[in-house]
């Protein structure tokens, strides 16, 4: 299995313009291929996180080092963000076009990822005509069209029913046992947080910061069956009282 | 099927309903013909001057399309130029504002004494009319892209020709397309004021021209015709818009689906 690059922040600090501080002296470390899930209250430097490991904003202080693979980094968005004037083949193949990649490569790109998501159906559709889930699907896809290493995701399950969720979230754990990419995860979701990763980091507010880290100790694979497990209910029960000592802070 | 059938006899209602109203006013107020003509002296004053009003359409429609197209092509590329360079947004914007703040009829008046009468002035009035709603409705869809996905290309190292290509350019399609509808009426209302200044004598004439000779010689019916006529040509131009807005937005964008109910 491929690795993902190991992914450490050391003390970073992010502020907008002459703005507060958005985090404050934040630490974590994820290993290669590693799934860190990152909850936390509305408002705590999420999103701002992922964008500073995403190199599309540069932190203010401190530093992120980025050791063993080089980073290819992808980002999927709260929103599908597809093009909408684009199919799904042409949103799925866009980083493929971007990189210059020509029309015939592009195309069975596109069909093997639509395979894969299944959405082998749906290559000649627009964006118009996709349910949100099939819309996520297409932008899982498009992210991992070009087998990044390194995996952003920005709570891009929050807007789907909690069928189609649990559904994604199976599949990605899936995509992840073949590829091996280093994630980090953001949800509002516990048990999603739980579901996914490695590790939960806890965020707090005002300025954002590590509240908790939990080191999440049931077993790979998971499936859906893993969600039934006493095990993984008490864990997402320990989280969940963990967040609300966060919370009430 | 029967949603069409009201899209077709709701207007005709309507129409019916006015012209009676039409009739009902002339007759009510006992309206001589050289105040208000009665509609059948309007279609009767079509075939009169038929030929006529075929040549001046013609005459206003050069006019009239000369100005939309200028507008729409150095309208939009100016926009282009806009969006990329702050420095040119804001040294020219301000102007081209000011600009639009002008009235019609003033700029005609001045067109008129730089170019001279005759189809250059009515095409530059057509044009400097059209340009303004083109600039702002495409430089506000170039300029509009969601930041996630600016974010994306940004990640995926896109230069800045492809992030204009790939995402500006559609994105602003839609705006684009809004912004030429408004300028296709107004190039016609644009040639049209601009022929009432800038009409030649040589009988080549356009609506305009015509318009100021038939309220000369008192022939009302003929003005009414020919103001119609106008109408008939402004919408002449939006159905061609529309057509081109359907051919390139048809398949994905929601402006161009059918109305919901």
């Amino acid at each position: 299995m491929p690795e993902g690059p190991s992914i450490q922040l050391e003390n970073v600090c992010k502020s907008f313009d002459e703005g507060p501080l958005v985090l404050d002296n934040f630490s974590l470390t994820a290993n290669p291929s590693e799934i860190i899930a990152i909850v936390g209250p509305s408002g705590c430097g999420k999103s701002t996180l992922l964008r500073l490991i995403a190199d599309l904003l540069p932190v203010s202080n401190g530093c992120i080092h980025k050791t063993g693979t080089p980073a290819d980094p992808a980002f999927i968005f709260q929103d599908a963000t597809l093009l909408p004037w684009a199919t799904v083949s042409d949103n799925i193949s866009l980083p493929a076009r971007l990189k210059g990649v020509n029309a015939e490569s592009r195309a069975s790109l596109a069909k093997e990822w639509a395979k894969r998501v299944g959405l082998d159906h749906a290559l000649g559709y627009y964006p118009r005509q996709l349910s949100g889930g099939m819309k996520m699907r297409v932008s899982i896809a498009r992210a991992l069209s070009q087998f990044p290493n390194l995996l952003l995701l920005d709570e891009p399950f929050g807007a789907l029913d909690a069928i189609t969720r649990n559904r994604l979230n199976e599949d990605l754990l899936s995509l992840h046992e073949q590829s091996g990419w280093t994630a980090f995860f953001v949800t509002h979701s516990v048990s999603e947080a739980v579901f996914l990763s490695h590790k939960v980091i806890i965020m707090g507010n005002h300025p954002g910061t590590v509240a908790a880290s939990i080191d999440n100790p049931i077993p790979f694979p998971r499936n859906a069956a893993t969600r039934e497990s006493m095990e993984f209910q008490q864990c997402v029960a320990d989280a969940t009282a963990r967040l609300h000592e966060v919370l009430s802070k | 099927m029967k949603y069409l059938n009201a899209r077709i006899i709701l207007p005709l209602i309507t129409g019916a309903l006015l012209l009676g109203l039409w009739y009902g006013l002339k007759s009510v107020f006992n309206l001589h013909d050289f105040i208000l003509p009665a509609p059948h002296q309007v279609i009767q004053a079509f075939g009169n001057e038929g030929s006529t009003l075929i040549r001046a359409t013609f005459v206003t429609f050069l006019g009239a399309g000369t100005g939309f197209i200028a507008s729409v092509v150095i309208g939009f590329s100016l926009s282009l130029a806009l969006v990329s360079s702050r420095w040119l947004r804001y040294g020219i914007y301000p102007y081209i504002l000011f600009m639009q703040m002008i009235p019609i009829i003033a700029t005609a008046a001045i067109i008129v004494i730089l170019f001279d009468v005759g189809l250059q002035s009515v095409a530059m009035i057509a044009f400097l009319i059209g340009f303004f709603p083109i600039v702002a409705s495409t430089l506000q869809g170039l300029m509009s892209v969601p930041v996630e996905q600016r974010e994306m290309f940004a990640l995926y190292k896109a230069t800045p020709m492809q992030e204009l290509i790939l995402l500006r350019i559609p994105n602003c399609l839609p705006y684009f397309f809004t912004g030429a509808k408004i300028a296709a009426t107004l190039a016609v209302i644009g040639s049209v004021t601009g022929e009432i200044f800038a009409g030649s004598t040589n009988g080549s004439g356009g609506l305009g021209f015509m318009i100021v000779v038939y309220k000369s010689e008192l022939k009302i019916d003929a003005l009414y015709a020919a103001t119609l006529t106008c109408c008939l040509l402004g919408f002449s131009f939006v159905g061609v818009i529309l057509y081109f807005k359907n051919l390139a937005l048809g398949k994905w964008h929601e402006s161009a689906l059918p109305d919901p109910k």
